[in-house]
């Protein structure tokens, strides 16, 4: 099984590196996963994470990559943007990048 | 844009694309290969299975397909959510591992779009009806949510439709997963039965009068799923 060495313990991740126990899950623990894979959380990263949290408790699922560039367009007031924008910020793939640093398992289905 | 599985794999255009929802053991002995075979005859055809259909991948199975899995034969596919759910990391047997997108993209484009053991119609270039009449438990139930979400994030005009037993889907903490299609204007839902049950059904749900139904439905492709 693999693991992440944060805060003085280890926390076992699942075979895509996303954190097993969701409830171990906290900002920090996000920064320090993504800053793993190199990347740098900002405030616009921060936004996308704690949409697909907040849509993944409301309706049990992540949201489609539809649902968040219609919403970050809407936050952002830019109509223009595209996903473009998102794979800027998570460059292997949006949606499953913010579950993983946002203590979600990532999308199962193949959609 | 959306994902790894958004590029269409299978170039073909299909005369008729197959859906199968029906597990092998809930058959009573019927062979779908043998329904296919005679039903649909020699026309170019994607044979799609999905929820506990998988199971017809099973290398136990694979005698039953050989005669249809030649060269011209149907495409045979399996979702890989579906069967990666059940049986892990199994290889499946003479059926490629696919997507819903993929099942959606030959949908699309195919004559005729038929749900084995629920009912078929046949309209070029239209949008699509789900009429659900079913509330399977576990993977199944959260498969078809899934098959209209794939859908809606290929933007194809779908409308959700709930009627008899599938009403229970759209009823108390069963629905949340559906109000995403509503909240998100990703599909709209309407539900056929007893409008007194209005107050119980899932906000946002819109009661279909049958005698609207037909023009609801009007050049649109029906997939009724009763499994």
């Amino acid at each position: 099984m693999n693991s992440f060495f944060f805060a003085g313990r280890d926390h076992a991740l699942d075979q895509h590196g996303h954190l097993q126990n969701a409830g171990e899950w906290s900002k920090e623990l996000g920064l320090a996963l993504a800053l793993a894979d190199g990347i740098s959380l900002n405030e616009e990263h921060w936004w996308v994470i704690e949409f697909v949290r907040q849509h993944h408790q409301t309706y049990g699922t992540p949201p489609l990559m539809r649902v968040l560039i219609k919403a970050l367009r809407e936050y952002r007031d830019q109509q223009d943007l595209g996903s473009r924008e998102l794979y800027r910020l998570f460059p292997d793939n949006p949606v499953r990048q913010a579950c993983k640093y946002g203590g979600l398992p990532p999308p199962d289905w193949c959609i | 844009m959306e994902s790894e599985y958004s590029a269409p794999r299978f170039s073909n255009r299909f005369d008729t694309v197959i859906l199968v929802r029906t597990a092998p053991d809930e058959l009573a002995g019927e062979s779908v290969p043998e329904e296919i075979t005679s039903r649909h005859g020699t026309a170019p055809l994607s044979v799609f299975l999905h929820g506990n259909g998988v199971a017809w991948a099973r290398p136990e199975y694979a005698p039953a397909w050989q005669e249809l899995a030649g060269e011209g034969g149907p495409v045979l596919q399996v979702c890989q959510a579906a069967w990666r759910r059940r049986f892990g990391d199994q290889q499946p047997v003479l059926f490629a591992l696919s997507s819903l997108i993929q099942f959606w993209h030959q949908a699309a484009k195919a004559r005729q779009l038929v749900s084995l053991r629920g009912s078929c119609s046949a309209v070029e270039n239209c949008g699509f009806v789900m009429e659900i009449e079913t509330a399977p438990d576990g993977f199944s139930q959260r498969e078809l949510l899934e098959m209209a979400l794939a859908a809606a994030s290929l933007e194809l005009d779908l409308i959700v439709v709930f009627a008899g037993p599938g009403l229970d889907q759209i009823l108390g903490q069963s629905a949340v997963g559906w109000r995403q299609l509503v909240d998100h204007e990703l599909a709209p839902i309407y539900w056929l039965g007893d409008k007194a049950l209005a107050r119980e059904l899932m906000p946002g749900a819109v009661w279909l009068d049958p005698a609207a139904r037909d023009k609801r439905y009007a050049d649109r492709r029906v997939l009724k799923l009763r499994v």
